[in-house]
This record gives C-alpha cells, structure tokens and sequence, in this order.
C-alpha cells in the first residue's frame, strides 16, 4: 500500500503509518454528509415545482374533441383545482352558443366619462390576476378632434372626469368577423365561435404569444407569471372557455363575459357604467339595442382599413 | 498537496456552492421587482352595479325610505308655496331641500362602505359642499333657465307633478314628464339606446331591469355629476415609451 494513500480501508486494520484513521473517516463523512445536505437544501425549490399541471390536464383533448363525458371530467378537475386552490367550491359550465345569437357591443363616445368602472369590474367578474395586473379594458383618454392612437394615454390619474378638451375610448377585445389572433395560433388554441365570442382553451394554449402580437387592438393579455387573486375575491361563477383561473404561460383576453352573457345577462362591463354608455345585444334580433343603434346612429369600427370586420362599434349621439 | 487534501478541498467548495445556492433559493435574491407590485384593488365600490341615484319609483318599489317625499309633512296644504329668486333671477334654494336632495343620492354607488365620509364647515359653521355633491335644486336647463319649481310640480299638490300640456302624473310617472320636453332622448330610451339595463339581455331566460331618468339624472341638477377615476394600470414602463 503506498504511503500516501487516503482511501478508507475498512475491511484492514488502521495502519498505523498514515493509512485512514478514526478521526480523518469521521472528518470526511462529516464533510460529505453535509455536502450532501447543501445540495438537497438546493434543490428543494424543485419540490414546488407545480407548472407542469395535473397528468389529467396534460392529457386532456382539445376543447373541440372532447366527448360530453370528457368534459364533465374536464371541469370537475377544474372544481377540484380551484378548491383546492381558493377554497371555495366553484360552479363551473361549459356554455355552448345560442342558436339564432350573435353578439355585438356598442360604446356610446359621447356619453363615456373615463371613470374605469368598467376596468375594475372586469377584473372582478373575470377572475384576472391581481398581481402581477392584467386587466381587458384600457380607457384610451384622447385629445379632441382626432383619432391618432399615439396621442391617447390610459394612465391619466385627473382627480375627476370628464376633462375638457378630451374624449375618453375603452378598448377591449373587439371580437373580430375576420380575426387575425385565430389566423396566427399555430395549435387552434382559439377560434372563433357561432355568436361571434373568440374565445380561448386555456389548457390547450402554449403560450407563444403569436396572437398578442396580431392583434391590431392590444387586446390580449399574457400570463408572465402564476396569477395571484384573493381568495375572498374569486368570482365562482365560472366558465370553461370564460373566466375559470388561468395558470402562468397562457393567453387571455375579453369574452363578453361569456359566463354571463350565454346566461341571458349582460356582461359586467356594461351593468356598473353609470352613464349607459355601453350597449351589448343580439344583432340577429332586429328589436335589441344594438341593432337599433346600428340602423338609427352613426357607427364606425376602430381601424376598419386592417380588415378585422369587428363586432365592437363605437358611435356618437347626434 | 496530497490527494487526501485534494478531496477535502473539492468537497469543501461544493459544499459551499451548494449552501450557496440554498440560501439564493431561500432568500429568493435576483428575483427582485417583478412581483414587487401589490394591488389589490378589487372593493365592493368597484363592482356595484347602481347608479348614481335611486329614483322615486325604485325607492317606493324596494319600499325604501320616501318620507322625504312627503311634502305635506312641512309645507301646509292650505298655503300655496312661494319660491324665492336672487336678483339674477335664480331660485335660492331652501336648506330642507338641499337635505332632500342628498338623501336621496345613492351613496353606494361612489363611496366604499368602508370609507370614512368627513363633514368641511366654513367659518360660519355651514357645510362645504364636495363638488361632486353641487346637486342642489334647480340647475334644470343651462341654456332656456328651466328652474321654476312649477314647471314641474304641481303648485296645487305637490306630490303630484304636471307637464307643460298640464297633464297630471304621479311622482313615480317622471320618466313621462321628462318625455314631454325631452323627445329624442325618451325615443331612444324606449329603444334602449339611451340609459342603461342591468340584468338580462334574453328577457326568455330573465328580467330586464330598465333605469329610469331620475335613476341617473337628478331632475333639479340633471347635468352628472363629475367622477373620480378609478386607479390606472400599474405602469410598467416608463412614460414616453
């Protein structure tokens, strides 16, 4: 054996001229022991590591594909997400479009005062996170006497509105005839449905923010991290393609409020504005609102040259 | 150095990358600013869905308290009620109205039920009126001076009111009184273009609950009142961007 030798011989008796002593064994199973400790402290993070889903939701098929029997599976999964989650037992549909039902919103520019309770109800109704802040509507305070996006501002903090010598625009998703954001979605995450709602799967999505970028109203919102809502503020009235809770890495955007309005009810944007300015129907039904304010006011569609055909119309009481 | 030392030294240094790193997971460090930003803005105020005020006919139909309604309660039946004018011919509104006025603002509707609501006096002791509470009476019509409290009212029965056809309506029938000047707007608030419904748009699958005028308008002040906004985006980048 040579005399350098520092490998423990447990088998041989401790020689006695530099070989593995009793102390030095104890040292270096000490040293490794804790090595060993620091790298498991290290790698604890890994055991919260939750991104990857449930294997259920993983392997879950496409919203199209799903057999009735695999939805009901599908949302009892979501309810015991969401109550494990937030604590409270939602109630969770999967609403389908009404037949003889396309929806059309109506924003009245003349009446909008820029008060942002549209924004805030949103908020609360569609279950968006709180933290980091994702909000549908952004209230454009633009200067009077033209339409130049680049002059609007949504930050505007006056101590009151209206402010003279402006008008105030909310843009939300705009729910396209001919939309850009299902063109670019490379794995049909979202599609178009037969009410005219763009609606999206949050479980099929992947996140790469294509249809952000196409969209030419900055309406769709990206999940950069797990959202964070307060438990007593969760609305538990829920819908599959609506406003169950999202996860980090997903695509949202406005859905006329789909758990409301495929209900028979008007989307919560519309029930706090306190000056009516925002209008929401059936175009289909020549006696709803929107298809009386279509005949009888003049209408215009934000940026009508990029083809979009949107269901949004803005118009004026004059 | 012998390999005996060499070992130590090696499982010394990762025994320090591996503390080290333990601690940055711990501490959460580099991390720092993304999710700095709490807001939890979500209160009750944000979401209710009334208006601005409570009509007559709502509060008589939620059976709230009317008793402010009820004009016979001060103002005796036998002695007509004589309105005074300023020299600039404005009506100089009485302190009881402007208590009528208020208590029938729907508080709700702006302040949080957690808000405290302070009281400002002058040096005389009156109340400072807020600006979103100039509500007083008879601010009706900036341009033709429609602030004559019979044009309105009935001066014979003052729980009744009277168009200028001189047709008799009851306070709950407003939304009429208003029509009979107001044409174009009562047309598109029978369309429903004009106000706002709460509730269903499918009126198969529930009821539709229309405001009516007073429901948002004050009749003596019809112009609504100025509102705060409700906070912005949280600004993630700079201005100018």
């Amino acid at each position: 054996m040579p005399a350098n030798s520092s490998l423990p011989n447990l088998a041989a008796p401790a020689p006695a001229d530099g070989g593995t002593s009793r102390r030095s064994f104890l040292r270096t199973s000490a040293a490794v022991a804790s090595g060993l400790a620091a790298m498991a402290a290290s790698l604890a993070p890994l055991r919260e590591l939750s991104d990857f889903g449930s294997v259920e939701e993983f392997l879950q098929k496409h919203y199209k594909e799903l057999t009735p029997v695999e939805m009901e599976q599908a949302l009892a999964r979501i309810r015991r997400e969401v109550e494990k989650q937030y604590g409270l037992r939602p109630h969770v549909r999967d609403l389908r479009p009404m037949d003889g039902v396309e929806f059309v919103y109506c924003l009245n520019l003349t009446r909008c005062i820029g008060c942002r309770k549209c924004v805030h109800a949103c908020v609360a109704e569609n279950n968006q996170s709180r933290s980091p802040e994702i909000q549908y509507i952004r209230v454009l305070k633009m200067p009077n006497g033209t339409f130049d996006m680049e002059k609007g501002d949504h930050h505007y903090a006056t101590p009151t509105v209206p402010e003279k010598g402006f008008f105030y625009m909310p843009v939300q998703c705009h729910q396209c005839k001919s939309p850009p954001c299902v063109k670019v979605c490379p794995v049909d995450a979202t599609w178009q449905e037969s009410d005219g709602i763009t609606v999206i799967d949050y479980d099929w999505c992947i996140g790469c923010r294509y249809c952000e970028a196409a969209c030419p109203y900055f309406a769709r919102r990206f999940n950069f991290a797990e959202p964070k809502i307060p438990k007593e503020q969760i609305n538990a009235d829920m819908a599959y393609l609506g406003n169950r809770p999202r996860h980090k890495g997903v695509m949202e955007k406005c859905h006329f409020c789909i758990q409301r309005t495929r209900a028979g009810k008007y989307p919560a944007c519309l029930e706090v504005c306190p000056t009516g300015a925002r209008k929401f129907g059936n175009i289909l039904d020549p006696a709803s609102e929107v298809s009386q304010i279509l005949r009888n006011k003049r209408v215009f569609v934000l940026k009508e040259e990029v083809g979009t055909l949107p269901r949004f119309y803005y118009y004026f009481d004059v | 150095m012998n390999d005996n030392q060499k070992t130590s030294a090696v499982m010394a240094a990762l025994t320090a990358l591996f503390a080290g790193t333990a601690v940055a997971f711990w501490t959460n460090a580099g991390s720092s600013g993304g999710l700095a930003h709490q807001s939890f803005t979500t209160s009750r105020v944000f979401t209710n869905t009334a208006t601005v005020r409570l009509s007559v006919a709502e509060l008589t139909k939620s059976g709230g308290d009317v008793s402010g309604l009820d004009c016979y309660a001060c103002h005796s039946k036998d002695k007509p009620v004589a309105p005074k004018f300023d020299a600039a011919g404005r009506l100089i509104p009485s302190v009881a109205h402007r208590d009528v006025v208020f208590s029938r603002m729907n508080c709700a509707a702006c302040h949080a039920p957690e808000e405290k609501v302070e009281l400002k006096f002058d040096t005389e002791g009156k109340i400072l009126t807020p600006a979103a509470h100039t509500n007083d009476v008879a601010q009706h019509g900036r341009t033709i001076g429609n602030d004559h409290c019979f044009n309105c009212h009935d001066p014979t029965n003052l729980t009744e009111l009277h168009t200028p056809g001189g047709k008799k309506l009851k306070l709950t029938e407003s939304t009429l009184l208003c029509a009979s000047c107001h044409g174009p707007s009562y047309r598109d608030w029978q369309e429903g273009v004009h106000g706002r419904h709460n509730g269903f748009w499918n009126t198969k699958l529930g009821a539709t609950d229309r405001k009516d005028c007073t429901s948002c308008h004050d009749p003596h002040a019809p112009v609504l009142p100025r509102l705060k906004p409700l906070p912005p985006p949280f600004r993630t980048v700079l201005k100018g961007h």
